[in-house]
């Protein structure tokens, strides 16, 4: 990673010319900041407790990081079909190497081998060994090995029906009727088509390219955040469900507080998941006991408490 | 109930995307996701089908913290990142962070290129991206950059 103006290209010579005082001003102002494979395993929870607090607060502070953090977004790269086939072979042969019965006396042979290179080895160390050496007890180190951890309790989600509120329907003057001249829905169609037949990342590419066209839609943001959910992308769904909860039109506020919640537990963020739950169950029990919705998030939160956390 | 394969192609992509952004390298995620999915198949009689890909996904960030476990010892990672760089960003920065005109993608390959200093070789390898993506996501931000400054033409 010694990358230098020397090793540019001609191209990014000719259109960097100028900047080059800027790009080293640039680069000498992140020169300490953690390298993006820790920014990527900060943000996706899986680092070392005190390592993870470093660099979260690092990202914290810094926008650059922040950006690397946050990877490729809706590019980020899939398996090829080629890849999937080689990687589906590859699980097969494992799994049937783990389930193939040994054959009688077989697995013997091994050890004998083993116990034998063992044998060998000692004989020649201690022939070896000069008269009076001190012989110190080897330092042991004693490698627990876990047993799969079960996984914990996830929020369940499901695919919600497409729905339209009457904003939407009445974009810009036209009614539920007639949609003719309503450009919004016509600029939905590509995307909830695409989310209704499953192609979540067409839809999700669909709508994002919408969002900054139709900030006041809150179909485009829910539905990018549940075709998010279904990608795997829980962070992005929880941007996606941050943004739609700060709309004014509340047509899908109970189904935006659920799956943000859903959302943010899948990406790590459990304690904040459990807190949603509980303002929606507290909120909605007082005022609307008999709610589904308001029954949904009492009993997740019954289960969410009492599972464990993952190792 | 679907069979194992049709639970492989349905939630491969998704637990390949997720491993390759916790590990930030392809044939760890390979790896990873390799690992899930026998895990799964290991559990398949057992395992509630309605709870995929999350039990997939947990499986993986599982065994992803495992693995980081194994690369802080086996590497001495710097423990002091300055919190804050200088407070005045050059404009090229600025331009960098927020302008709209860039995807994420652009972004990442300009700061990993220009920030990190990292080789195309370097930036595919980290980000699963082919070189030659990586080469053309740069030329296309470099041609925005460009038209932006003013300058190079």
């Amino acid at each position: 990673m010694n990358t230098d103006r020397h090793d540019w290209d001609r191209e990014e010579r000719e259109r960097l010319a100028h900047l080059e005082d800027q790009i080293d001003a640039m680069r000498r102002r992140h020169v300490n900041a953690p390298p993006y494979e820790l920014l990527r395993a900060a943000h996706a929870d899986v680092l070392p407790p005190d390592l993870e607090t470093a660099v979260t607060e690092h990202i914290a502070a810094s926008p650059m990081s922040r950006t690397l953090a946050e990877g490729l977004g809706d590019e980020a790269p899939v398996l090829s079909a080629d890849e999937q086939e080689r990687l589906f072979a590859r699980i097969m042969k494992e799994a049937l190497k783990e389930s193939a019965p040994s054959t009688a006396w077989g697995w013997l042979r091994p050890a004998f081998i083993g116990a034998g290179i063992v044998a060998v080895a000692s004989l020649v160390w201690v022939v070896s060994r000069e008269p009076g050496e001190r012989i110190d007890p080897p330092e042991t180190q004693v490698v627990v090995a876990l047993p799969p951890a079960a996984p914990p309790f996830l929020l369940p989600f499901e695919k919600p029906d497409v729905r339209l509120g009457m904003a939407a329907l009445t974009w810009r003057g036209s009614t539920p009727a007639d949609t003719a001249g309503n450009q919004l829905l016509t600029d939905l169609k590509p995307g909830l088509d695409a989310y209704r037949q499953g192609d979540y990342a067409t839809a999700n590419r669909e709508l994002t390219a919408l969002a900054g066209r139709y900030p006041g839609a809150v179909e485009i943001l829910f539905y990018q955040g549940v075709s998010r959910l279904f990608l795997g992308d829980y962070a992005g769904a929880s941007t996606a469900f941050e943004a739609a909860g700060a709309s004014s039109d509340r047509t899908f506020e109970a189904d935006i507080a659920w799956y943000r919640a859903v959302a943010e537990q899948r990406s790590g963020n459990v304690v904040q998941a459990r807190a949603r739950l509980e303002a929606i169950c507290n909120r909605s029990v007082r005022l609307q006991p008999d709610n589904g919705d308001v029954a949904r998030a009492c009993t997740a939160l019954e289960q969410l408490r009492a599972s464990a956390n993952p190792r | 109930m679907a069979t194992f394969e049709e639970l492989y192609r349905q939630h491969v992509q998704a637990v390949f995307r997720f491993a390759l952004s916790v590990a930030a390298k392809r044939e760890v995620a390979e790896d990873l996701t390799s690992e899930a999915f026998l895990a799964l198949h290991r559990n398949l009689a057992a395992i509630d089908q309605s709870q995929l890909p999350g039990w997939l996904l947990t499986v993986v960030r599982n065994r992803a913290r495992d693995w980081w476990r194994r690369q802080i010892v086996e590497r001495r990672y710097a423990e002091q990142f300055v919190a804050a760089p200088e407070p005045e960003a050059p404009a090229v920065e600025r331009w960098l962070l927020d302008s709209a005109d860039l995807k994420q993608v652009h972004r990442v390959c300009l700061a990993l290129r220009y920030v990190q200093g990292m080789t195309r070789a370097e930036i595919a390898a980290r980000t699963g991206l082919t070189e030659i993506q990586v080469k053309g996501h740069l030329q296309y931000a470099l041609t925005l950059l460009r038209k932006a400054h003013g300058v190079g033409t």
